[in-house]
Formats: C-alpha cells, sequence, structure tokens
C-alpha cells in the first residue's frame, strides 16, 4: 500500500515538475531565440509588479512570463472547426502529450540500484528499460498523424503524412545508435548503463558515432528544427497543428518540450555519463551524494536543452528528399557499421 | 479430456450466438432494410452482451489491480478487433486495430513478457500501422470507396468465422475444466504450467543429457523438432538475456531462415524499386555547344 | 527560351568539400557564429532592440509618417488649393475645397486659400506623391510612426489637425525650404489629445 503511495507521490512530483519546466524552457527557448538574433526577448513580465498588501516586485528577464503564456492558452477560445473528425480531432493532442509523459517512467533522474536511499525513476527494476523508452516513443507520431488527418485541411494533412514517413525512417537509427552502449554496458537498464559509464568511460568516448546518430535521429524524434518538417510554418502554415487553437494547440507545444526534455534525459544517461561526475561514483549510496547525482544529472541536461535550441535557432530546415536521403542513405549505414565494429571490438577484447 | 458442464455450453453457445448476430449487424451492408445507425446500435449492443458471457470463463491471472487490468485489456483487444473490422473508415479501422495491439501488449506485460510487449508496440503500433496510415492516407483522399460502405459477403463470413471461435472456445473451455480436475491441491497454476512445458520424457532427458561443448551443442540444440517445447534453460536469468539465448540457442536456425528470408525480400524491393533511367523527349537541335554541359 | 539557347547561363552547384558533405563541421561553424551573437547581447550590447515606451525609435530623415501642412512665417496654411496633391495621389485620400483668398492685408498676395484640407490616413499608403507634387511646399510627411486613433473618424485629418501636426514637429523637423532637414529628435513626440 505504501509503495503504491510512494509511487503515486513520485509521478505527481515528476509529472507536476516537467510541467512547470516546460512552461520556463518555451521562455528559455525565446530568450535563446532573441538573444541569437541579436534581440533581448522577453523582459516586461514581472517587472513593477504590485502584489496584494503593497508589495512590490521587480522580476527581471520577464520571469512571469510563462505564467502570462499559460493564461493565454487557457483563456483563449476553444475553436473546433465544423467539418474536422471530432473525436480524432479533440483525442490526437491528448496522444501527443500522454506519449511524451509516459516516456518519462522509466528514466532514471538520478542514482538507482540496490542499497540507494531513494530510486529516482517512476518504475525502477523495469527489465526492457530504453526499449520502453522506444516503444512510448514510436507513439507519439500518433498525435501528429490524427491531427493532420483530423483536421481536415491540406496543410495539416501533407503535415502528419511527412511526420509519418519522417518518424518511421529516424526511429530506425535511433534504435540502432543506443545498441553500441547497451553492448558495452552489457544491459538494457539506463541504471545499469550509467554505472558502467562510472566505472569505465562516458559514451561520448566510448561511442562518438553512437553519440551523433542519436542526437541527430532524436532530433528528428522530437520533430524540431532542422527537422520540423511536419509544422514547417514557412511552407505548411503551421502543419498538423493549423486547425488547432488554445489549450489543444497548448498540449501540442507541452508535449513537444517534454519530447526535448524526455531526450535530453537519455542523451546524458546513455552517453554524458548521467550523474557521473569526478568525485562521484556508483558505491556512494548516502543522501547528500544522492541530491548531488540528481543535480549534476539535471545540469547536464539543462545543457543538453540548451544545445537542442542553439541548434534550433542556428540550422535552416532540411528539403523532404535531403531528410530521407540522410536518414536511409547515411545514418542507417552509419549505425550498421558502428554496431558491427563495436560488437567485433568487445568480442576481440573479451576474447 | 473431461465433458463440459451444460451450463458452460449453453453459455458458450450464447456468447457465440449474440456475438455473430451482432457483428452480423454491425458490419457495413451498403443497402439494407435497417438503417445502418439502429442495425450498429443493436449490434454492439448484442456483442457488448456476448462479451460480458465470455468474460465468465476469464480465470485472470493474480488479484486486484492485475486481474483489474486483465479484464481491461482482454475487453478492449476483443471490442477494437471488433470495432477495426466494422468501421467505416479505414483510418478508424486502421486506429482501432493499433488500440488492439496495445491492448494485447498490455496482456503480455501482465503476463511478464515486457520485451515482447515493447516490441510488439514498436513494431505493430509504431511501424507498421503508422504506414498503414500513411498509405492510406496517401491513396485515398477522395473518401470511402465502395468497399468501405458495404462488406463483402458479410454473413457467410460472420458464420464460419464464429463457428470456428467456437470450435476454439469450447476446446479451449473443456482444456481448462480438464486442468482443474487433474490439480488436487497445491498451486493449480504452477502445475498447469509444468505440464505444458515438460510434455513429453524425451524433453526430460535432453536436458538431463550430459553438456557438450561449443559448436556441436549449439547445432544439438538449434536442430531440436519443433514440435516439442525446450526445457526451461536457466529460469532465473536477466529476462531480455534469457530470450536472446533461447533465440540464438533454440530456434537458431527459425532465426536465420527469418532472417534470410526478409533479406531476400528487401533485396527484391530494391531491386523492383530501383528508378529505370527516366525517358526524356529528344532535343532536336542542329549543333549543340560543345562545352555546354549537360542537364 | 529553349534549352540550349546559347546566352543561357548554366550555373553548377559548387562543388561540395568532403567537411560540407558530413555536415557536422559546417554544423560547428554555424553554431560558433549564433554562439557569437548570443555572447554579444548577453556580456556586451549588441542587441538592437528598443525598450519603446521609455526608449524612443527615431526614424530615419527620409521617414514618410503622417502628413503636416506648413504654416508660413505670418501663420498663414502654405496650401494654395492647387489641387497638385490631390491629383498626384494615388490612394485618393486627399480632399481640397479651395475658395478665393479675401481682400484682407494678411491675404493680399494669395488668390486661393483652401476651405477645407482632409486627408483620410486610413487611406493613405504613405507613398510621398503629394510632398513632391506641392510646389509651394506646402504639404509634408513628418517622422511621427506611432499613428493611431480610436476609431475610422478619428483618422481622418481636417485642416485644423494637420496645422497641430505642424505645430507640434516643426521644431524638430523645420521646413524644407529646398535644404534637407535636420535629424529629427526625440523630442519628435505626438501629443495624445491633440490629435
Amino acid at each position: 500500500m505504501w509503495a503504491i503511495i510512494g509511487i503515486v507521490l513520485k509521478i505527481g512530483v515528476v509529472v507536476g515538475l516537467m510541467q512547470g519546466t516546460v512552461a520556463y524552457l518555451i521562455l528559455v527557448e525565446r530568450k535563446v531565440a532573441a538573444y541569437a538574433q541579436d534581440r533581448i526577448g522577453p523582459n516586461r513580465a514581472g517587472r513593477h509588479l504590485t502584489l496584494p498588501f503593497g508589495i512590490k516586485i521587480n522580476l527581471p528577464f520577464g520571469l512571469l512570463q510563462p505564467i502570462a503564456d499559460g493564461a493565454k492558452m487557457v483563456l483563449k477560445e476553444d475553436v473546433v472547426p465544423t467539418y474536422v473528425d471530432k473525436p480524432l480531432y479533440i483525442l490526437a493532442p491528448m496522444i501527443a502529450i500522454i506519449a511524451a509523459t509516459l516516456g518519462f517512467a522509466v528514466v532514471p533522474f538520478g542514482p538507482v540500484g540496490p542499497g540507494q536511499v531513494m530510486q529516482f525513476q517512476i518504475a525502477p527494476g523495469v527489465d526492457i528499460g530504453i526499449v520502453y523508452v522506444f516503444a512510448i516513443g514510436s507513439l507519439a507520431v500518433y498525435g501528429v498523424v490524427l491531427a493532420g488527418y483530423a483536421s481536415n485541411n491540406k496543410y495539416s494533412f501533407l503535415g502528419g503524412l511527412r511526420s509519418s514517413a519522417q518518424l518511421i525512417s529516424y526511429e530506425v537509427p535511433l534504435g540502432m545508435s543506443i545498441l553500441g552502449m547497451v553492448l558495452l554496458a552489457g544491459s538494457l537498464d539506463l541504471g545499469k548503463i550509467m554505472a558502467w559509464q562510472d566505472q569505465h568511460v562516458w559514451g561520448i568516448v566510448a561511442q562518438p558515432i553512437g553519440f551523433l546518430l542519436f542526437l541527430v535521429s532524436g532530433f528528428a524524434e522530437t520533430n524540431r528544427l532542422p527537422f520540423d518538417l511536419p509544422e514547417s510554418e514557412q511552407e505548411l502554415v503551421g502543419g498538423f497543428h493549423t486547425e488547432y487553437s488554445a489549450m489543444k494547440f497548448g498540449m501540442f507545444f507541452l508535449g513537444e518540450y517534454m519530447h526535448v526534455i524526455t531526450v535530453s534525459y537519455l542523451t546524458v544517461i546513455l552517453f554524458l555519463g548521467g550523474w557521473d561526475f569526478p568525485g562521484l561514483s556508483v558505491e556512494q549510496t548516502g543522501l547528500l551524494s544522492a541530491i548531488l547525482k540528481v543535480l549534476v544529472t539535471a545540469g547536464k541536461v539543462s545543457f543538453m536543452i540548451f544545445l537542442i535550441m542553439w541548434i534550433r535557432w542556428t540550422l535552416p530546415r532540411f528539403r523532404y528528399d535531403q531528410l530521407m536521403d540522410l536518414a536511409w542513405k547515411s545514418l542507417v549505414p552509419l549505425a550498421l557499421v558502428n554496431l558491427v565494429a563495436t560488437a567485433g571490438i568487445i568480442q576481440l577484447i573479451r576474447g | 479430456m473431461n465433458e463440459i458442464t451444460t451450463s458452460e455450453f449453453v453459455r458458450s453457445l450464447l456468447a457465440v450466438l449474440l456475438g455473430g448476430g451482432g457483428v452480423y449487424l454491425m458490419l457495413p451492408k451498403g443497402v439494407s432494410g435497417i438503417s445502418p445507425r439502429r442495425g450498429f446500435g443493436a449490434g454492439s449492443a448484442a456483442f457488448a452482451l456476448a462479451l460480458l458471457i465470455s468474460a465468465t470463463f476469464w480465470s485472470p491471472p493474480g488479484a486486484g489491480l492485475s486481474r483489474a487490468f486483465f479484464v481491461l485489456f482482454g475487453l478492449t483487444s476483443i471490442a477494437s478487433g471488433t470495432l477495426m473490422i466494422t468501421a467505416r473508415d479505414p483510418v478508424h479501422s486502421a486506429l482501432w486495430f493499433a488500440a488492439v495491439v496495445l491492448s494485447t501488449a498490455g496482456l503480455f506485460l501482465i503476463a511478464g513478457a515486457q520485451f515482447l510487449a515493447a516490441g510488439t508496440v514498436i513494431v505493430y503500433a509504431g511501424a507498421i500501422i503508422v504506414t498503414f496510415l500513411f498509405v492510406i492516407m496517401l491513396a485515398q483522399m477522395e473518401g470511402k470507396a465502395s468497399y468501405d460502405r458495404s462488406a463483402r459477403a458479410p454473413g457467410r463470413s460472420v458464420l464460419s468465422c464464429f463457428l470456428l471461435m467456437w470450435a476454439l472456445a469450447y476446446a479451449l473451455i473443456s482444456m481448462r475444466s480438464d486442468a482443474r480436475a487433474t490439480v488436487e491441491g497445491g498451486s493449480a497454476r504452477l502445475l498447469a504450467d509444468e505440464r505444458i512445458l515438460i510434455p513429453t520424457p524425451s524433453i526430460t532427458r535432453v536436458g538431463n543429457s550430459p553438456p557438450q561443448s561449443g559448436l556441436s551443442e549449439v547445432l544439438r540444440r538449434a536442430s531440436r523438432p519443433t514440435a516439442q517445447l525446450p526445457e526451461r534453460s536457466n529460469p532465473a536469468g536477466p529476462h531480455v538475456a534469457g530470450l536472446g539465448a533461447t533465440l540464438f540457442a533454440d530456434h537458431l536456425i527459425a532465426v536465420e531462415l527469418a532472417g534470410g528470408l526478409l533479406f531476400i525480400a528487401l533485396v527484391g524491393a530494391i531491386a523492383i524499386a530501383t528508378p529505370k533511367p527516366p525517358i526524356r523527349p529528344v532535343v532536336r537541335v542542329a549543333s549543340p555547344p560543345a562545352n555546354a554541359p549537360r542537364l | 527560351m529553349n534549352a540550349n539557347h546559347p546566352d543561357l547561363k548554366r550555373m553548377t552547384p559548387p562543388k561540395l568539400s568532403l567537411g560540407d558533405r558530413l555536415y557536422v563541421p559546417q554544423v560547428i561553424a554555424g553554431l560558433a557564429v549564433t554562439a557569437r551573437h548570443m555572447a554579444g547581447v548577453v556580456f556586451g550590447d549588441s542587441a538592437i532592440t528598443v525598450q519603446y515606451p521609455e526608449d524612443q525609435h527615431i526614424p530615419s530623415p527620409n521617414y514618410r509618417g503622417v502628413h503636416r501642412l506648413n504654416k508660413d512665417e505670418s501663420g498663414r496654411v502654405k496650401c494654395v488649393a492647387c489641387m497638385l496633391c490631390s491629383t498626384a495621389c494615388p490612394a485618393h485620400c486627399i480632399d481640397i475645397v479651395g475658395t478665393t483668398a479675401p481682400e484682407t492685408e494678411l491675404w493680399g498676395d494669395r488668390e486661393k486659400y483652401p476651405a477645407s484640407f482632409v486627408i483620410d490616413e486610413l487611406r493613405c499608403i504613405f507613398c510621398g506623391m503629394c510632398e513632391e507634387a506641392c510646389p509651394v511646399e506646402a504639404i509634408e510627411l513628418t517622422g511621427l510612426y506611432d499613428l493611431t486613433g480610436l476609431s475610422r473618424e478619428q483618422m481622418i485629418f481636417d485642416k485644423t489637425k494637420l496645422l497641430s501636426v505642424f505645430d507640434l514637429t516643426k521644431d524638430a523637423e523645420p521646413m524644407r525650404y529646398g535644404s534637407p532637414p535636420s535629424r529629427p529628435t526625440s523630442s519628435t513626440e505626438l501629443v495624445r489629445d491633440s490629435i
């Protein structure tokens, strides 16, 4: 009974934190975009604010902007066009957000394993670990495809079509890119992969090509620039979410950023050592070390998220044929070569 | 094999009849006497009743949450399957298929087959059905075709399918009552499992034979007659590793054959899909400039 | 044009080096560019943003904003109601009713003056043709850009309003008289209730 309450509590905390983080990630994204374009970005919300009881606050950097954004999303009129396929139209944003949230269940955001003060993972001890993340991640495409189909609009439809082809194509290199790390660590369990990196080297050193492949495919899976063909504002108006407004649109947005968080966590866990840092090791099981490890992981994840935004505001979008060429002619063969080479070297070393 | 009781017989017959009639009513039939909506409503009601009757035969594993989830996933998978074949819109049909796959994956999870569940979701829900959707959306933009509006020979197909299903249900029910009858005391499930896993004495003999080494051992295990089930080797080993060991030791030949077949299919697909040199209209120009690069 | 026309210039795409085709070096170079810009904003002050209500944007001297009707030294409107501007206007937004000038000392040297001079600022495309057509430099476009109103009626500027724009901007933007004006300054502000 207590175990169930603990799990529910953990789910509540993690999901709540994620939603809050997403709200602020949108602010960060806008700031990064502004800085990259020699602008300042939102800096008004939160300035010269008078709270009840005459308390005056003056927050810098537009820190209350997410609240304004959220209020806008919730309060706007929720237009449902008459010509849409209504059940699917309503279902699509739900799928987007549910798939993005469920994937986080097996992602360890801190130390896991026997003897730790706490398992920093919603569902510890799942054998298949990362395969589960991929299974849920492969469902995220339904949100986009259904939104495109249900909207009954040519632009949305094209966005949905593009998305289905893109996500199927990039799931292949995404899955193969991690196999090198799985072979090295000898487990699909993300906690064990982190422990292996603590005892040996970080994944980015052991599997540089795998890291690159994972990063590129991860970008494509999150539908972000340079792979945002499903929404591409310039050609398809808004792509799959052209017909969506208010909170339904907001749910797509939330789903996208949660996907970014999950992909960043996975990159950090698989290739950047997870909680690994000089001075921290698997043997430490105390509370202080656990907190430190969670913070180190969060720091690395923040850097990854920043990197993803940085790349978004640097690179232009791929053309559709370039996108497919990149996946099938470059990434998949490269992933196969990497896999075979890794397996061969492991066989040679271990005898 | 024990005889099944009269109550079980009546219940199974009722379930099959109601289910068959319900599905027949739900199927799209183009022009017919009853209005499609009323027919669908009556059919789904009958089918739901059949589903409830058949649920009395289920024996969910465990208790509490896992029992609830078993019933939930079971009901959704059967209901989604029916909706898949009766849906008018092909895209809805594909989505109900996805629902079937997801609830089946849930049943796999309850049975402890995590890798199988995830694999099913990745391969079927994540890739194959998305490809279906892609093709349907690409090929059928003008609306529903005639074969979406009316099923072909709904009466005969429903009759044959539900007859087959009744035969299956009959066999399953009688086998279950058999297992219940033989096991007295102790855990029924465990004994039944062992009985299935070690069906013939020859398997136990093979398992007890002295282990050979290297290639000959692999070959010996791989060339086992497929009609027999292997002994449960290393039951405490890690889940995925155990699965891999089984696949690449016990079922090596099958895996290699399947791989070879898929590879041939891939080569064939590439051979078919390779673009032929495009036929360009001949440009009639007296003398094109010699240094001009070709287009 | 024929595909084999001799005047046709054939472009060949530039040959990509190995580094270009690998994407990665080019991506890193691009990231360096954006990083430079980001650092410039965060650590330096290379941001080009103008904090608008606090800092006023100063448009370039040839910016074409709200019109004004110029006055001469004795405070009369310079317009002689010749209709050249309303003829030149491609949007037909200028409406002038001219009358004979009274025989007083003040108007002695004029034959006509505008009894009414109305510009529909919502129709105007701010092309500056009226300014160029005017033989007496009576109509000019100012640097005022924050042209707002609460109704369509408010945006139809009559003679009084246009003359008040002159009073408002004559110090910041002196009349041209052939010589280019000095830069408008931040005192170019639109007083809310005057327009």
